[in-house]
């Protein structure tokens, strides 16, 4: 597994609690490699330490990849039961701040599931945690001096997927044989599952009686890998971070252990005879294992964190903002004067025009006056008019309601006292009685159709003579009321 | 699949507040660029539209003005008004009446035997500028129906509008042509508003 591209020309940043290492390559692709110690436990401590072995390795990169070790970078593997989303990520939050040893603020963590839950058996999760304050100063101290950290990430971690790219059964378990400065990380996975780890403390190079603990401890790992997975043995193991002259005494040392192993060095120690010294970099394990963090694989955690913009990239954003907006501003304003001058010009007869409109409204509603006294006037003429009898219609009216064997003697028509008026009407009818009742009747009917006429009766003689030829008779109605 | 679980991105409240205000400020900045004109232009545009909703609302009533002169404006108006007003007699004196009344009746036909005038006393007629005063006029004599239809006629065609209030007519026999008559006629005429009534009244008195 070669780094990956996008970051193969990075510099790789790796931070202990005790020690600080530096590596990138120049154009020829040799690399450029320090380390040193820190003193202190500080954001600035760091700091001052990675800029030196920066400098004392001649490193040129400005992309920086944060490889976290011991001490600054805590890993767990941590087994809980079916839990929801949120009280996951509560429990395991919880988790990060023991694995960090309660630090002021919440740290920063990633876990991956390592093995779902179920059949009564709770789930694992690799949890990675480092502490919030300090990352965010060092990443902040690295930028304010052109540095950038593209990448926050676990060296451990990201030497078990060196180590998984490296086995020859993928589907098989696997050993990786981590050795660090002051301690060894022996991890049992299998696939994308990390099963165990277990760490011995001391410096390998230091002290070589070291390598009988880690044999043994090879030993108990491969007897347990056996017992889980019914006698099959557990073939490869890749030891990760020696020089190629001590890893391959090491792999040899695990062979003769655990026979019928195939055992791995990275850096690979060159194919053929003892291995040449010269060409050599003496410190080659700890750029193979640094490399380790440019590598992405299913281990590797990220542990990047995003960082609040810097002050003149906000600077810049706001700049660019407010020249676009003034542009804008601009630009549409020269367009809408353009308009809004267009139409002022219009707009300077609306003064005229409401004073005129005024003007005529105040016309109409003098005429209007005038009008309605006008109509007044003549309503009233009306009702002065009509407000006597309708004396032509009386007359018309007393004419078709006589006929032909009646005539008039008089007639009587009272005042209107609002009710309407009396009218009593004196005439003959001729000719015997049966006929002259019967002209009688015509009339009544007659004035009982007239419109106006209510309440018609007629007024007879007690006794008709009967040899008579003329009936005197009187009519009386009431004239509907006219005012 | 890996399920991952992390807390790396996740921002605290003060981290989203700032980043929510920046989001504000930027939009208010932007939109402060577009509105600010842009509310003027609308602002003016909405000026604008009021201008030409005057405009046709001044083309209107002056065409409405125009016609209204046409037709005589509001002189015609008033003279129509005034000329309305002399239609009904001022000044009537009880002489005056009983001659005219003579008059008209030798006129129309109408055999007078006598005639007796009242005081004009207004009538129940709204005020306007002025009052309705009437004076009932008590007659009797012989003639026809017609006759006193044209009695009244001719009164109100010589500008003394007339109405009959009550009326006997009786002949002795259906040969004879006329009517003995006892006529009461209501004669009206205008009259200034006393000063102490501002509101319609009765009874007022002539002093004539």
């Amino acid at each position: 597994m070669s780094p990956t591209p996008k970051l193969s020309r990075h510099g790789v940043l790796a931070l202990s609690s005790t020690e600080v290492e530096w590596l990138d390559y120049d154009a020829e692709g040799r690399p450029r490699y320090a380390s040193g110690p820190v003193e202190g436990s500080a954001a600035a401590d760091y700091l001052r330490a990675a800029l030196e072995v920066r400098q004392a390795a001649g490193g040129t990169a400005r992309n920086v990849v944060l490889a976290l070790r011991d001490g600054v970078v805590h890993q767990r593997l941590v087994e809980l039961p079916e839990l929801g989303k949120h009280e996951l990520t509560k429990v395991l939050a919880r988790k990060a701040v023991q694995a960090c040893g309660e630090p002021a603020e919440a740290p920063y963590f990633s876990a991956a599931q390592q093995a779902p839950p179920g059949d009564g058996k709770p789930g694992r999760w690799l949890l990675a945690a480092m502490e919030r304050g300090l990352a965010r100063e060092l990443a902040l101290g690295l930028r304010r001096r052109g540095l950038r950290t593209r990448r926050v990430t676990s060296v451990a971690l990201g030497a078990l997927d060196r180590a998984a790219s490296l086995r020859e059964e993928p589907g098989e378990g696997a050993l990786c044989v981590l050795v660090g400065r002051r301690s060894i990380q022996i991890s049992l996975f299998c696939d994308e599952e990390l099963l165990t780890v277990e760490t011995l403390e001391g410096d390998l190079l230091e002290a070589p009686q070291l390598v009988a603990s880690l044999l043994q401890s090879i030993k108990t790992t491969a007897g347990y890998w056996r017992r889980t997975r019914r006698g099959t043995p557990l073939r490869d193991v890749c030891v990760v971070g020696l020089h190629p002259d001590r890893g391959r005494l090491v792999s040899n040392a695990i062979s003769i252990a655990l026979p019928g192993s195939r055992v791995k060095a990275w850096p690979a120690p060159p194919e053929d005879g003892p291995a040449p010294r010269e060409g050599l970099h003496p410190q080659l394990g700890r750029i193979a294992l640094l490399e380790c963090a440019l590598v992405d694989g299913p281990f590797t955690p990220s542990l990047t964190f995003p960082l609040p913009e810097r002050p003149m990239v906000l600077a810049t954003a706001a700049a660019a903002l407010l020249g676009t907006a003034s542009m804008l501003f601009v630009m549409l304003s020269d367009q809408v004067d353009v308009r809004v001058q267009a139409l002022e010009g219009h707009m300077e007869r609306a003064r005229e025009v409401a004073r005129e409109i005024s003007h005529l409204e105040r016309q109409r509603e003098r005429a209007t006056a005038e009008a309605q006294g006008v109509l007044a006037v003549m309503t009233r003429t009306d009702a002065v008019l009509e407000s006597g009898l309708d004396f032509d219609e009386l007359c018309a009216s007393l004419a078709t309601a006589l006929n032909e064997r009646t005539s008039l003697l008089g007639v009587n028509v009272g005042r209107d006292l609002g009710t309407g008026r009396e009218v009593a009407l004196h005439a003959l009818a001729f000719g015997e009685s049966v006929e002259a009742l019967e002209a009688i009747a015509r009339c009544q009917r007659a004035l009982e159709a007239l419109p106006g006429f209510e309440d018609v009766w007629i007024d007879l003689p007690v006794r008709l003579d009967g040899g008579a030829d003329v009936v005197e008779f009187s009519v009386h109605a009431r004239l509907g009321g006219t005012s | 699949m890996i399920t991952h679980v992390e807390n790396l991105t996740s921002a605290g409240l003060v981290a989203r507040l700032r980043s929510f205000a920046r989001v504000v400020a930027g939009a208010a900045v932007l939109l402060g660029a577009l509105g600010v004109p842009l509310h003027r232009l609308r602002s003016t545009e909405g000026r604008h539209h009021a201008l030409v909703d005057a405009q046709a609302r001044l083309n209107a009533l002056s065409a409405e003005a125009r016609d209204f002169s046409d037709a005589g404006g509001l002189d015609r108006l008033q003279e129509l008004r005034r000329a309305l007003r002399a239609d009904l007699p001022q000044g009537l004196s009880r002489v005056d009446v009983r001659a005219l009344v003579t008059l008209v009746a030798e006129a129309s036909g109408f055999e007078l035997e006598t005639v007796a005038v009242g005081r004009f006393e207004e009538a129940p007629f709204p005020r306007l500028d002025d009052a309705i005063a009437r004076a009932e006029v008590s007659l009797s004599g012989h003639a026809s129906p017609q006759q006193l239809a044209d009695l009244v006629e001719l009164l109100t065609r010589l500008g003394y509008p007339t109405t009959v209030l009550d009326v006997r007519m009786h002949r002795s026999s259906t040969d004879a042509a006329r009517f003995e008559q006892q006529v009461t006629l209501g004669l009206h005429q205008s009259i200034p508003v006393p000063a102490s009534h501002t509101e319609s009244g009765s009874g007022t008195e002539i002093p004539k």
